[in-house]
């Protein structure tokens, strides 16, 4: 018992850093860093050897990450700067004149497309002035998207978030998707039904059910589907496509009801086509689809590769961890390279077009460096940790004492438990990857205790983390202040944190119906 | 001086490549190297905790 209270040492450090101390991502996972190496090392019998290989094994993940993460900022402030992103916001505002039906597709679906090309706070950045300027409180402005692209967290922005699952936990991608895709995707309805019931409660859902379950069934259904196919780094991108493609049919069609007509805004600032502020997204489409799938040229872009070999390391109590080697980097092959040709094409699209000021390459690098370092200098404390806890034997202590509440007849329970693990992962260290990162082997010891599907707690586990991103304070933060919220945040924390326990409670049931059902008809 | 440690970039990259550093000097078997670099990696972690 012990062990399992020292191993949940760090987990505890940086949730009251961030909680009661109100500390960034940063500063309490460097804290809890230090408290993970203490502990590591003094109860655990870690040598300081191992202490090393754990963190140069947690930075080459970080910077596996890290590459799309900067890579997706290039891109989308190379777009941001064209007014493409404007145009795309726009287009959707003139598709309906039904209120509850815009929040839908500006809170839900758009946010959800956003996830899929950027991620990092630029879905509730963008949409929440938008809705702004259409009408709507300042508070349902942020907490909309803040809940509407939560569900496509995980394969959203290449699926970095899901990347780190299978690099921490080792179990192959193909392996994960099934369940995953099926709880986000169900997770998705239930997110774009909160959306709606933040703009009239149960009798606006009731009046766009059609709507609500046409989007939200094909975007699901094209995630599941890129997400099986071994595309699963397009599945958020491809899913948010399929939705507004659907969201446009869908309005063609659809009468608003009398009392929800919105008020007509006037916009007088020039447009630029539509398929022109679409093309870097087509543009990265098609380069993935190449790369993926043309013969060849997946083993030519991946020829210069970094890595490193890790000898096996073990704990003076006997914990070992074989010899590996760390998550190889194709230097032109991954996708933060095929982001970043991406990001030259369309620069040079659109500077040949006209749409850029003087300045425009200084610009770009001055956003990206402001978004992108703070997630940065957070990202090698958070892995260097959730590595050395690995590695120490102590995620496995933390699996024994929940495995030991949650064995025996209480086991089954478990599935029910395991996304609110993720969401509070997310929560305290403010990205879903984190949570992964951190959770992803004690799920993954857990499941195997507990004698439960791997790969079904490992899907509650992502989606979980995907759901409880709505929660990262950093979020809110960044959408409190594009709404003139900034130091008020309060009553966004309070709609956002209610709706999320409760989507994270139905995550947890539909993943135990799930296993119910696997159980009934021959195992998961 | 202090702007400077504490810089954004600079804690970036020393937190990147002080550990893989630390790791190559093990490899090679110079262990004070290895053990002088994780050390300055963890002075990096405390101006990172000390950096508001």
């Amino acid at each position: 018992m012990s062990d399992f209270l020292l191993a949940a040492l760090p987990i505890a450090t940086i949730l009251f850093l961030m909680i009661k101390m109100n500390w960034g991502a940063a500063r309490a996972g460097a804290a809890a860093w230090f408290v993970t190496a203490v502990i590591a090392v003094f109860f655990f019998g870690a040598p300081t050897d191992m202490l090393v290989i754990a963190q140069a094994k947690g930075v080459m993940l970080a910077l596996y990450i890290l590459y799309i993460v900067w890579a997706a900022l290039i891109l989308y402030f190379a777009a941001e700067e064209a007014g493409a992103i404007k145009t795309i916001g726009r287009a959707i505002r003139s598709l309906t004149d039904d209120r509850p039906l815009q929040l839908l597709i500006l809170g839900y679906v758009f946010a959800s497309f956003l996830q899929g090309v950027a991620g990092f706070g630029v879905p509730i950045a963008v949409v929440a002035p938008l809705l702004l300027g259409m009408g709507f409180s300042p508070v349902l402005a942020v907490a909309a998207p803040m809940i509407g692209h939560s569900w496509s967290v995980l394969f959203g922005n290449m699926a970095t978030s899901f990347e780190a699952l299978i690099g921490v936990t080792g179990i192959p991608g193909t392996e994960l998707t099934h369940y995953s895709a099926i709880l986000l995707g169900l997770s998705g309805f239930t997110c774009g039904a909160a959306v709606l019931w933040l703009d009239g409660g149960f009798r606006t859902i009731r009046r766009r059910i059609v709507p609500l379950v046409l989007i939200s069934g094909v975007m699901g259904v094209v995630q599941y589907c890129m997400a099986n196919y071994g595309v699963w780094t397009l599945g958020g991108l491809t899913g948010g496509i399929a939705g507004l493609v659907t969201s446009i049919i869908v309005t063609r069609f659809w009468k608003s009801h009398p009392d929800d007509v919105a008020e007509q805004v006037h916009d007088d600032h020039a447009h630029m086509p539509l398929i022109e502020a679409l093309t870097p997204y087509l543009v990265f489409i098609v380069l993935v689809t190449v790369a993926t799938f043309a013969p060849g040229a997946e083993d030519f872009l991946g020829k210069v590769r970094f890595t490193l070999d890790f000898p096996e390391t073990s704990t003076s109590l006997g914990w070992v961890i074989g010899a590996e080697s760390a998550k190889a980097i194709a230097i032109f092959g991954h996708p933060g390279a095929l982001l970043l040709y991406t990001a030259a094409i369309s620069f040079a699209f659109f500077k040949l077009r006209g749409r850029y000021d003087d300045g425009i390459g200084k610009r770009i690098w001055q956003r990206t460096l402001k978004s992108g370092l703070p997630t940065s200098i957070g990202m090698v404390p958070v892995i260097g940790l959730a590595i050395i806890m690995d590695h120490a034997g102590m995620t496995y202590a933390l699996a024994e004492g929940g495995a030991a509440i949650f064995s025996g007849a209480f086991a089954i329970a478990y599935p029910v438990i395991s996304p609110a693990i993720g969401a509070l992962g997310a929560f305290m260290t403010g990205s879903t990857n984190n949570s992964n990162v951190v959770f992803g082997m004690f799920q993954r010891h857990t499941a195997e205790l507990s004698g439960l599907s791997t790969a079904l707690i490992l899907a509650a586990q992502a989606t979980g983390a995907s759901l409880g991103s709505m929660l990262a304070p950093s979020k809110i933060l960044v959408g409190c202040s594009t709404v003139g919220l900034s130091g008020k945040e309060g009553p966004v924390l309070s709609v956002v944190l209610k709706t999320g326990v409760i989507l994270t409670a139905l995550c947890g049931f539909m993943a135990l119906g799930i296993l119910l059902i696997t159980t009934m008809y021959g195992g998961a | 001086m202090k702007q400077k440690l504490f810089n954004p970039v600079f804690l970036v990259l020393a937190s990147i490549i002080l550990p893989i550093a630390s790791f190559e000097a093990m490899v090679i078997g110079s262990i004070a190297a290895s053990d002088i670099l994780f050390a300055l990696f963890c002075a990096v972690m405390a101006l990172i905790i000390v950096r508001k």
